[in-house]
């Protein structure tokens, strides 16, 4: 009987602690930090040891994708050239309409080395962090388009909340009619564009792109492409689901733009 | 002790190494099976299953986005109510370890999409969490489960009892 009510007593006590714990989220990040500073070694040496198996099934595979790479190398030197000289005409335009000239933003490249717990949350910690320069708030991207923003920083290690997790949310627009949304995560692992018009001129296969019109991102990185475009409950807007042009459950580095 | 060295060990493998075989960006949940397992065998010391499932919890918010209690105070419940229903119901038949764990992963969306609305004000769709995530986590659960199962007992439980 004795040991019923220290049972019962434990676990309201325990309830009531676990309560103001998620209550007070803010107050305990510093215990998360202290984690993330502590874990970096041992999630290093794990994901490491995944490396050699990796290498292996990648090799097949890449021995293929080298001649399509090749070509796509040589197309590319091409269309390198247009833009170079598309881009010294618009500095010289540029120039003669007197526009100050932007600065450009710095990157840090990271490697994952950890996702998150959880199948319910999309997050990953990388092995950079205060030392080289990030800061919580940092956009991150990949050469395929944007991966999602720094929410946690250690000494060298940070945390990222990816671009389909619930809790995201950026200004972005459809790159082919400048319609404007919020994008943001969904639990199938997609992305999802809302606050449409109904008469917005949005199709399948737009490409989604970063507005700018928040300072998250800088403008024209890209999203993913719409797959899907439905009416939302209440029938007032409606919402696109955007599929993210990165793989983000197979990333292995990422860029963090440090100074934007 | 043999358990709490394993949880440690689950986590840094279904963070680390899991990822990369996810399938659907679906990774099986190995903390929860170690919760379903020490349940189910100190289902006799309930204040027992709580400190572990407060640590697996721990662990398992410290190495995600969630704040820091949720999954302590899901591993909480489930292990409380696992521990009753094995101790009430199953006895010691380890068949039983399967709808346990069933059990303990619809649980977990349930008292999750609680959590998120009694906290966050986010309103989640139950039918959509199951299909779109936990069923599937369920399978892999089960399938990663079963291999794994035969380690644990030899290793951890056998040498307990």
């Amino acid at each position: 009987m004795e040991k019923k009510k220290k049972t019962i007593f434990l676990f309201f006590i325990s309830l009531l602690v676990v309560s103001l714990l998620i209550k007070s989220y803010p107050v305990v990040t510093f215990s998360k930090k202290i984690a993330l500073n502590l874990s970096r070694f041992p999630l290093k040496l794990v994901s490491l040891s995944f490396l050699p198996a990796e290498a292996l099934i990648k090799c097949n595979r890449s021995l293929s994708e080298v001649s399509i790479l090749k070509e796509e190398n040589q197309k590319l030197k091409v269309r390198l050239m247009q833009l170079e000289e598309a881009e010294s005409e618009n500095e010289r335009l540029k120039k003669s309409l007197s526009f100050k000239e932007e600065s450009k933003f710095s990157l840090v490249a990271a490697r994952v080395i950890s996702f998150d717990a959880s199948n319910l949350r999309r997050s990953l910690v990388v092995d950079k962090g205060k030392n080289q320069r990030i800061k919580i708030g940092n956009p991150v991207i990949s050469p395929e388009g944007i991966v999602g923003i720094v929410v946690e920083v250690g000494n060298s290690s940070s945390r990222i909340i990816l671009v389909n997790d619930l809790d995201f949310s950026m200004a972005a627009k459809v790159k082919r009619s400048n319609v404007t949304g919020v994008i943001s995560g969904s639990l199938e692992g997609m992305c999802k564009l809302k606050y449409l018009d109904l008469d917005d001129d949005i199709q399948v296969g737009d490409e989604v792109i970063s507005s700018g019109k928040n300072s998250r991102f800088p403008a024209g990185i890209t999203a993913g492409k719409v797959v899907e475009i439905s009416k939302e409950h209440s029938g007032l807007t409606l919402f696109a689901i955007v599929k993210p042009k990165v793989k983000l459950s197979s990333l292995e580095e990422v860029l963090v733009i440090v100074n934007y | 002790m043999l358990f709490y060295i394993s949880a440690l060990i689950f986590v840094l493998l279904e963070v680390a190494f899991f990822s990369h075989l996810s399938l659907f960006s679906i990774k099986p949940n190995l903390i929860l099976f170690l919760v379903t397992i020490f349940s189910f065998y100190f289902n006799f010391d309930k204040i027992r299953v709580i400190l572990f499932c407060l640590f697996c919890g721990f662990l398992k918010d410290i190495f995600s986005l969630t704040p820091l209690g949720t999954h302590m105070f899901i591993f909480m419940c489930l292990g409380i109510t696992l521990s009753y229903i094995s101790k009430r119901f199953l006895r010691y038949n380890w068949v039983f370890i399967i709808p346990l764990f069933i059990f303990a992963t619809v649980g977990q969306g349930i008292i999750y999409i609680l959590i998120q609305s009694i906290f966050f004000g986010q309103h989640l769709s139950l039918v959509e969490l199951l299909w779109r995530r936990l069923l599937l986590e369920m399978l892999y659960g089960l399938l990663i489960f079963s291999i794994f199962f035969k380690v644990i007992k030899r290793c951890v439980i056998n040498k307990l009892s």
